[in-house]
This record gives C-alpha cells, sequence and structure tokens, in this order.
C-alpha cells in the first residue's frame, strides 16, 4: 500500500475516534457505553495496524494485537460482568456537568489543546499530520479526565479513565514508538486496575463479605485447611 | 443560460415526482418493521390528490398571513429545488446554488408556516408553532456550523462547485465522513421526525409540526405537505450526493445520461428513504430538553471537521 | 544477583501462599523484609553500585535508590513485627476475618516486592508501571479490613492516582520523543538521560518535568492532589498505615527529584524550581491549617504526611538535596512510631477520636509515650533526627527567598500547634476508662524500637551516612 492511502486510512480512523468519543460523551446505556469503548479501541488498533504497515515497525502490530485482545475482549467482558452483578443499567447521574455541556466543554478542550501544543511542535519535531494526531490523543485524555469528573457511577469513572488511556495510546503512535516491553506491562497495569476497580465497584454494591469473597481467591481454600 | 433553463425544468420535475414517494416509502418502511403492511407507494399521491378536491376552510379570526403562506412555502421549496442539483450539474448556475442562502430560503419557508399556525388563533396552532420555532432556534445554529464545515471541507460555499467535487470522489476527504451524523440528524429534525418530533402523532402533548397545520385544509393543506416534503428530498438529495455520488453527473449525452442518472438516484433515494425508516422504528421520541444533546453532538462533529480541516 | 533475588521472592510468594498458619505467614514476611533490608546493606558495604542487573539497564540499583530501599527495607520490618500481633487483635475484634489474612500477608509482600523494584528502575517507564502497582496493591491492603468506608477510600485512591500517572506518562512520552530529537538516542533510562541533558531542548524537558511532577505528585498526596491521603490512610489498619505514609509516599518525592535533577541544569531549571517550591508551600499551608481542626488521632498523622511531602518539594526547590534525603528517612520513622502507637490506641479505646482518649497513660504507657515522643520529633525539636533536615533547608531557604521562609515558619508553626494540642489531650485527658487492653508484646517491639533509634539519631549523627547522602547529591549532580 502507499504512504498516501495509509495516511488517508488513518485520518479515516481519526474521524471514526471523533465520533466514538462524541457517543461515549454523551451515551446514558452502560452496555452501548461499553460497547462504544469496545469500539473505541478496535479504532485505535486499526491505527497501530496501519502505523505498521507505513513505517514497518513490529512494535505497532504487537501493540495492535494487545489492544484488541485486552481491550476488545478482557477489559469490556470484565466491566460488563461488573454491570450485570451490580445490575445498573443507565447512567444518570451527574457533577456539574451534563452531557449537553460536556460536548461544549471537550470542543473547548480540543481547541485549547490545539493551541498550548502550537508551542512545542516544532521542538517535538511535528509535521501536521503527526500534529493532529498528538492534539487528538492529548484531548481524548483530557476528556477522559472530563468523563471522570462528570459522573459518579464507577463503570462510567472507570470508561473515563479507559478513554484517557487510550488518548496515552495514541499520543505514543503519534509521538514515536515506545519500547515493547512498556507497552505490554502498561496493558497489564490497565488490566489489573480495571481488575482492582470492577471489584472495588463490587463492593460499594453489596454486603462485605460478597465482597471478600470476590477479592480473594485463597479464600474458601485457605477455609478448607483451616476446618481440619 | 439555456443550459440552466434545461436544468431548472429537469430538477424540479424529478423534485415534485419524486418528493412524496419517498414520504410514503418511510411509512412503508415503518410499518414493514411493525409488522403491518401499510398503505401503498402511491397513497401519499393519492392524498394529495383528495386534498386538492376538497373544499379550504378559514377561521374566522384568520388574516391573509393564512391565506398565503401555504404559497409562500411552496414557492420557497421550489426555489430551493433550484440550489440542490439532483441528477447533473449544468455548466453555468447564474448565481444560484449559494449554501447559505439555501438555508434562509427554506428558513422563509418555515417561518410562514409558524406564522400560518399561529394566525387562526387556536391554541393547537399556537403551541405548534411555539415548539416547531423553540427546536429551530436550537437547530439552526447547528446547521450554520455544518453547511460552514460543508464548505470548509471543500472550501467552496457553492453547492454546485461542492457536489462537482464530490462527484469525483470522496478520496481526500477524509473529514467529510465525520459530518454524515449531523447531516442526518439535521435531516431528521426538519423533517419533523422521531427522536425530535413524531410525524404520526395527533396528540395534544406530543405533536410539534403536526400541530402547527393543523388549521390548514384542502388546497392549502396540499401545498404545505408538498413543501414539507420537498424539504426531505432536497436534504435527502444533499446527503446522496455527497456521500454516494455514483451515477451523478455523468458525462454522457442527454437523454440516456439523465435517465441513468434518474434511476440511480431514484434507488439511492429509496435506500436512504428506508434508513430513516430504520433509524424511526428503532430509536424512541426525545424529551425536548435531551434534545440540546442531540444538537449538541452534531455541533461537536461540525466543529472537529472544520478544526481538522485547518490543520491537515 | 537477579537469580538469587528473583528466586528469594517466589519462595516468600510460594511460601505465604503454602504456608497454614497466622505465625508461619508472618515469619516469612519478616524475613522478606530482613532480606531486602539487608541487600541494599550489603551492596553499600561491598562498594558494588551502581549495580546493573540487565544489560538494558531497565533495573539498576544506584546509591540513591539501595538508600530508600534501605528506608523501605526498615519500615516494613518493623511492620511486619508489629504485624504480628495486631493481625492477632483485628482477628479477635472482627475487624479482619481469618479467611483474608492471606491476602492480607500476600499484599503485603508484592507492596515490599513492588516497592524494591520501582527503587531498583533506571528506566523512568519502569519505574511509572511499578510506582502503579504500589497503588494496586496498597488499594487491596487497605480494603482487607471488614469495613465499608475502606472500599470508598481505596476507591478515591485509585482513582485519583491512576488517573494523575497517566499524565505523568504523557510527560514520559514526551520526555521520549524529546531525547530522540535532542541526542538523537530514544530512551528512558536516567542515567543516560542525565548525561543528554544538556543536549535536550529545555522547554520540551520542562513540558515534560511538568506533567511527570502531576503524576508523582499525586502519588505523594500533594495538594491539589491529596484528598484521597486522609481517608485512605486512616481508615487502613495501623500497619499498613505504616507501609503507606512510610514508604509508598517516598516514591512520588524520588520520582519527582529524579526527574527534577534531569531538568534542574538547564536554561529552565529555575523555573522548575519555583513551580515546586510553590507546591510546596502551598502544600504545607494546606495541610497545616487541615490539621488544626481534626479530632480523629489517624487523619491528623495522615495530614501531617502531607506536610511533610510539601516540606520535602520545598527542600528540593531550596536546592539542600542532601538534607532532603535524610529528611525521607527520619520521617519514615516517625510517621512509624506514630502510627504504631495509633494503632494501640485504636485497639484500646476502638476509636480515633482525641476526645475519648482517656486516662491513656494509665492504660497504655508505651503507646502514650510513642506518640508524644513522636509528634515531638515531628514538629522539629532538637536532639529529635527531623530538627537538622528542617533547620538546614529553612536556612537555605532563607538564604533564596526570606519571605517564603517567613511563610513557611508560620505555616510549621501552625502544624506544630496542632501537635502540641495533640499532647497536651493526651497528658491532661482523665477519666474512668475500661480495663487496659491486653497488647502482645510483638506490638510493643517496634515502638520501643523506633523510640530508641529516634534518641540515637537525634543526638549521633553517623560520618558514614554523611558520606552516603553526599554521594547520592553528587549522583543527581545536584551539589553546591
Amino acid at each position: 500500500m502507499t504512504i498516501q492511502l495509509i495516511d488517508e486510512l488513518i485520518k479515516v480512523c481519526m474521524v471514526l475516534l471523533v465520533v466514538l468519543t462524541a457517543l461515549v460523551i454523551s451515551r446514558r446505556n452502560l452496555i452501548s457505553l461499553i460497547n462504544t469503548y469496545a469500539l473505541h479501541s478496535l479504532v485505535l488498533s486499526a491505527i497501530a495496524f496501519l502505523f505498521f504497515l507505513g513505517e514497518g515497525a513490529n512494535v505497532f502490530l504487537y501493540a495492535s494485537i494487545l489492544t484488541i485482545i485486552t481491550k476488545l475482549w478482557l477489559i469490556p467482558a470484565l466491566l460488563k460482568r461488573t454491570q450485570k452483578i451490580m445490575k445498573i443499567y443507565t447512567d444518570l447521574e451527574y457533577h456539574y456537568l451534563h452531557p449537553t455541556s460536556s460536548i461544549f466543554l471537550s470542543l473547548f478542550i480540543v481547541i485549547i489543546v490545539f493551541l498550548a501544543f502550537s508551542g512545542i511542535k516544532d521542538d517535538l519535531g511535528l509535521d501536521p499530520f503527526n500534529y493532529f494526531g498528538v492534539v487528538m490523543g492529548f484531548s481524548l485524555v483530557l476528556i477522559g479526565f472530563m468523563i471522570i469528573f462528570s459522573r459518579i457511577k464507577i463503570i462510567t469513572k472507570t470508561i473515563g479513565y479507559l478513554v484517557m488511556e487510550n488518548g496515552v495510546v495514541l499520543l505514543s503512535f503519534f509521538v514515536g514508538e515506545m519500547p515493547f516491553l512498556i507497552e505490554v506491562m502498561v496493558l497489564m497495569d490497565l488490566l489489573a486496575l480495571v481488575a482492582i476497580t470492577s471489584i472495588l465497584g463490587f463492593g460499594m454494591n453489596s454486603s462485605i463479605e460478597e465482597f471478600h469473597k470476590r477479592l480473594n481467591p485463597f479464600r474458601n481454600w485457605f477455609k478448607k485447611v483451616d476446618e481440619k | 443560460m439555456s443550459g440552466f433553463i434545461a436544468f431548472a425544468i429537469i430538477n424540479v420535475v424529478v423534485v415534485m415526482a419524486l418528493a412524496p414517494l419517498y414520504i410514503s416509502l418511510v411509512k412503508k418502511m415503518k410499518a414493514f418493521l411493525q409488522g403491518r403492511k401499510g398503505p401503498g407507494l402511491l397513497q401519499a399521491y393519492y392524498s394529495l390528490w383528495k386534498l386538492f378536491k376538497k373544499e379550504v376552510v378559514y377561521s374566522s379570526n384568520s388574516s391573509f398571513i393564512m391565506r398565503v403562506a401555504p404559497y409562500i412555502s411552496i414557492i420557497s421549496a421550489l426555489v430551493a429545488a433550484l440550489f440542490v442539483p439532483l441528477l447533473f450539474i449544468p455548466d453555468d448556475y447564474s448565481g444560484f446554488g449559494n449554501i447559505i442562502l439555501l438555508l434562509y430560503i427554506l428558513a422563509v419557508g418555515k417561518f410562514f408556516m409558524a406564522l400560518g399556525g399561529l394566525d387562526a388563533g387556536s391554541a393547537f396552532g399556537g403551541m405548534g408553532s411555539s415548539r416547531e420555532m423553540s427546536i429551530s432556534s436550537m437547530v439552526e445554529p447547528v446547521v450554520i456550523v455544518l453547511f460552514a464545515a460543508i464548505a470548509f471541507v471543500f472550501r467552496s460555499t457553492n453547492l454546485f462547485e461542492i457536489l462537482r467535487e464530490a462527484s469525483h470522489g470522496l478520496g481526500g476527504y477524509a473529514s467529510l465522513w465525520l459530518l454524515l451524523i449531523p447531516l442526518v440528524i439535521v435531516l431528521l429534525t426538519e423533517t419533523a421526525r422521531i427522536p425530535i418530533d413524531n410525524p404520526e402523532t395527533h396528540l395534544e402533548l406530543t405533536m410539534v409540526h403536526e400541530a402547527m397545520i393543523l388549521e390548514q385544509s384542502g388546497r392549502n393543506l396540499a401545498l404545505l405537505e408538498i413543501a414539507s416534503a420537498i424539504k426531505q428530498l432536497l436534504l435527502m438529495g444533499i446527503i446522496i450526493n455527497l456521500f454516494m455520488p455514483m451515477g451523478f453527473n455523468l458525462q454522457v449525452l442527454f437523454p440516456a445520461g439523465i435517465l441513468i442518472a434518474f434511476g440511480a438516484f431514484a434507488i439511492k433515494g429509496a435506500f436512504l428513504a428506508a434508513s430513516i425508516g430504520v433509524i424511526e422504528s428503532s430509536v424512541a421520541k426525545l424529551r425536548l430538553f435531551r434534545l440540546p444533546n442531540l444538537f449538541a453532538l452534531s455541533f461537536f462533529l461540525s466543529v472537529v471537521t472544520i478544526m481538522m480541516e485547518v490543520l491537515l | 544477583m537477579l537469580i538469587v533475588i528473583l528466586s528469594v521472592l517466589i519462595a516468600v510468594m510460594l511460601a505465604i501462599i503454602l504456608s497454614r498458619s497466622l505465625n508461619m505467614m508472618n515469619y516469612v514476611t519478616v524475613f522478606h523484609s530482613v532480606f531486602v533490608a539487608l541487600f541494599p546493606v550489603y551492596l553499600l558495604v561491598k562498594g558494588v553500585l551502581p549495580a546493573v542487573f540487565h544489560k538494558s539497564r531497565y533495573l539498576v540499583v544506584d546509591t540513591l535508590g539501595a538508600y530508600e530501599i534501605l528506608i523501605t527495607g526498615v519500615i516494613f520490618f518493623f511492620a511486619a513485627i508489629y504485624a504480628k500481633g495486631y493481625v492477632a487483635c483485628l482477628i479477635k475484634e472482627g475487624e479482619l476475618s481469618k479467611a483474608n489474612v492471606k491476602l492480607f500477608y500476600l499484599g503485603y509482600n508484592s507492596l515490599l516486592l513492588a516497592m524494591v523494584l520501582a527503587f531498583s528502575s533506571n528506566n523512568l517507564s519502569v519505574l511509572w508501571i511499578f510506582a502503579e502497582i504500589t497503588t494496586i496493591v496498597s488499594a487491596v491492603l487497605i480494603v482487607t479490613l471488614n469495613a465499608k468506608e475502606n472500599i470508598v477510600a481505596a476507591m478515591k485512591y485509585v482513582f485519583i492516582t491512576s488517573t494523575a500517572m497517566l499524565f505523568s506518562f504523557i510527560g514520559l512520552i514526551l520526555l521520549f520523543a524529546a531525547s530522540k530529537n535532542g541526542s538523537g538516542a530514544a530512551t528512558l533510562n536516567w542515567d543516560a538521560l542525565l548525561q543528554a541533558s544538556h543536549q535536550i531542548q529545555p522547554q520540551l524537558l520542562f513540558f515534560s518535568f511538568v506533567f511527570i511532577f502531576i503524576g508523582f505528585a499525586a502519588k505523594s498526596g500533594i495538594v491539589p492532589f491529596h484528598t484521597w491521603l486522609p481517608p485512605s490512610h486512616s481508615k487502613a489498619a495501623s500497619d499498613v498505615s505504616v507501609l503507606l505514609s512510610g514508604s509508598v509516599l517516598n516514591i512520588g518525592i524520588y520520582a519527582i527529584l529524579r526527574v527534577y535533577a534531569l531538568v534542574a541544569k538547564s536554561s529552565m531549571g529555575h523555573e522548575a524550581s519555583m513551580m515546586v517550591l510553590v507546591f510546596g508551600i502551598i502544600t504545607v499551608g494546606i495541610a497545616s491549617l487541615s490539621m488544626l481542626q481534626k479530632t480523629n488521632l489517624k487523619k491528623l498523622i495522615a495530614y501531617s504526611s502531607v506536610e511533610s511531602m510539601g516540606f520535602m518539594l520545598i527542600g528540593i526547590a531550596a536546592g539542600n538535596i542532601f538534607w532532603v534525603l535524610y529528611f525521607v528517612a527520619a520521617h519514615a520513622m516517625v510517621k512509624a512510631l506514630l502510627f504504631f502507637s495509633a494503632g494501640i490506641i485504636h485497639r484500646q479505646y476502638g476509636s480515633m477520636s482525641m476526645a475519648e482518649i482517656k486516662g491513656v497513660f494509665r492504660l497504655q504507657p508505651l503507646a502514650a509515650l510513642g506518640l508524644i515522643i513522636g509528634s515531638v520529633a515531628i514538629i522539629g525539636t532538637p536532639l529529635f533526627p527531623m530538627f537538622m533536615p528542617k533547620f538546614y533547608i529553612i536556612a537555605s531557604l532563607a538564604k533564596a527567598s526570606l519571605f517564603s521562609a517567613i511563610i513557611l515558619l508560620l505555616f510549621l508553626l501552625i502544624a506544630a500547634g496542632s501537635f502540641v494540642w495533640l499532647i497536651l489531650q493526651l497528658v491532661t485527658m482523665q477519666g474512668a476508662a475500661p480495663e487496659p487492653y491486653e497488647i502482645y508484646p510483638s506490638m510493643k517491639i517496634p515502638i520501643l524500637a523506633l523510640i530508641l533509634l529516634l534518641l540515637v539519631f537525634g543526638a549521633y549523627f553517623p560520618l558514614p551516612l554523611s558520606g552516603i547522602l553526599a554521594e547520592m547529591v553528587s549522583l543527581l549532580g545536584l551539589g553546591g
């Protein structure tokens, strides 16, 4: 494939990313929110794959595959399970910001980031194309931050955090590839974090007994030993 | 000039011919999805014919506004039809095709429709007009930014030039795809469809557009219905020719090229109308206070498109 | 060497998982922390620093790392001894169910492991990852108790710090890109970055420093990211509070110090030190004002941790790294003493409210002594180890800016006021209290040992330590 075509496809992916981000901000139904996040990650892995085709660095290929495994399968499954246990279907509670004002605020964020990064654009050696990617990535980080602040439900907050993380990954694609080992460890860390927050979120809605049952994998095993 | 006159005649005839068809197609699709048989595809034509034969009744409180509003609406719709090429683009377009002007011509029609609703002095008409105008006031800024974004992408405010550029394929216009969602939202809003309004209801609590034209009757009602149908077709035409330009503006000899373009447009239009039916059946009507969210989404996407254009 | 360490760690984890009695798990934990504490001592004595673990230089223990590992090891060692009795108490009171003890000790040892790895990371992103892991493991440790408020506190902890840490990661990405553009060698290895720091574009370096600062400041509870700290430190079991306050908080300051060393010598160094100073003074100010109105003993101590972290930032900004590093060790010891004593108080009265602590000298003389000596030490009274660092840091701040030194003194006075209030409360409040709660000897040993250590280090400043501190300062390139 030619470089032009790849760049064009990356642009299309960025467009999809913007649409999905707007949906993440305004969705209320938790299931569709989680699905939107999965799609968001799919687009991200597509971008990584296109980068692999364009630049030939294997890191991008691995990142793409890992993204699919963790963010398209593991994390959404984990979140959906939590959501099922917690029996929450919609998130209608907001701090400070409602979806409409959130969308306007995120517009403002994009513009501010655009202006803020124009100062260091040349130091980082970014052409307009990569610059747009960096602006998008950092805007995603701030939009995720905004979601964390403006939502009350733990699952939505977690999604906000995950959107932030997607933004960081996008940023790293456009600035320069990180060593592979670090990408893997970051994803593992993310997985652990989502696991612990979903367990904690479960704990908030249930009795402490049930919570510890879920938290502690050694519990039953230990009991058996104890009873002897 | 003669080229443009030919274009004008063909375009207006196509618009008049196809506009009611798509109205009934949407209804048919909805009926299909609800498991009903639904009216025939020609039902809209029969209804209009029936209305044309009926007597017009005016309220004793109404003034001349009531009498001229339908005509102004239909005229503005027909003038707007000259702005949106459906089958081909003439070589000279004599000052037509400005995208901002199109917006205002459509707004004039809507304004008089709303005045007509107020004029009869009935409670329903006034309520409908006030609701329609409050939705309009929310959607209008979005439409302006949306059209500005389209103009930004193609570096032109003339719809003829924009569509000509688009007919060469959308290879270099990745950011344009962002505008599909706002365009569909605007289409649903301007044609008073779910989730913004419900075209089928006559319940006091829920109707918006229907309440506004409740006082109209006979020929006048038929004219207003046609005007709405034309407006829908024109917005559909913009979407079709921007995003699915296959068969549009063929450089083939006169009758054959036009016929192929007509056939292609009719099929694509049928597809879009069916999609509208699917959208209408799959979402619930939104509360009035949730509407700003939808419009903010369109606004966001339009502005991001402009930013992408500035940056890339 | 890596293999030796790894095998010990795996053995410890397996032993914990397989062990069948509380005492067994405790002994393994004690062994583990002794091992960790002796490891840097071995390196220091043998003089093989910096010890490189792998040729990628991701894990390198230099003098600073060894020093921090030593502090961590000592604190974990005391806490492990304390835990033997404390866990038994918790189980007796029904605050910790027996089934969760294994999870508790697993978390304890994983936290120790993550801390050691974090302090041996030469690569900044590896450091970032291990810092994140400490957050997750600490959260697990906080929620092992049977209390619902702990879940909320842990949630707050995880969310605030991880969110802020993402900003740090952006900073790391920018730093990586900057190193690629500046020196051509794209790396996040700290030693390589330090050597190439003069080639990196200063504005970009500062930009990434700001981002990295946000995350690690949150990890250390710097205002305005401190809101997670008081609830989680006060709700956690007391020996977990010791770990969190005495050692996990250090990671943040440690990372900030490392990155600050990169930016300090560049032309943006002045801006960086101004930023750190402002955050430090605001932190000390907010924390000391919040301490005034606290009636919960552990919350008071937690806020004092916030205040100390702010003070360390001020020390870094004032350029007095030597005493900042000493302060880190002194703070860890004093905080451990305070939380250990608070744990006993909690067992005695079943509450942390200061109004209910009556007749403490009759009921728990050792805890009272620990609290009083800890309070006296933490406000920087002469003849205790916190005095010298506080004195010298304020002196060097005054040299740079007299005004901010006066402001700082005012805030420190307020903070001291709340501790004096605490002492007065302890000494004067008498009343008919229940019978003395029986405290296990293993809970008394660490308190006695820490009191002894504080007295020794207050009176005597060992010369080899001075050499080690000076070596660390020159390692960071921040001397003079």
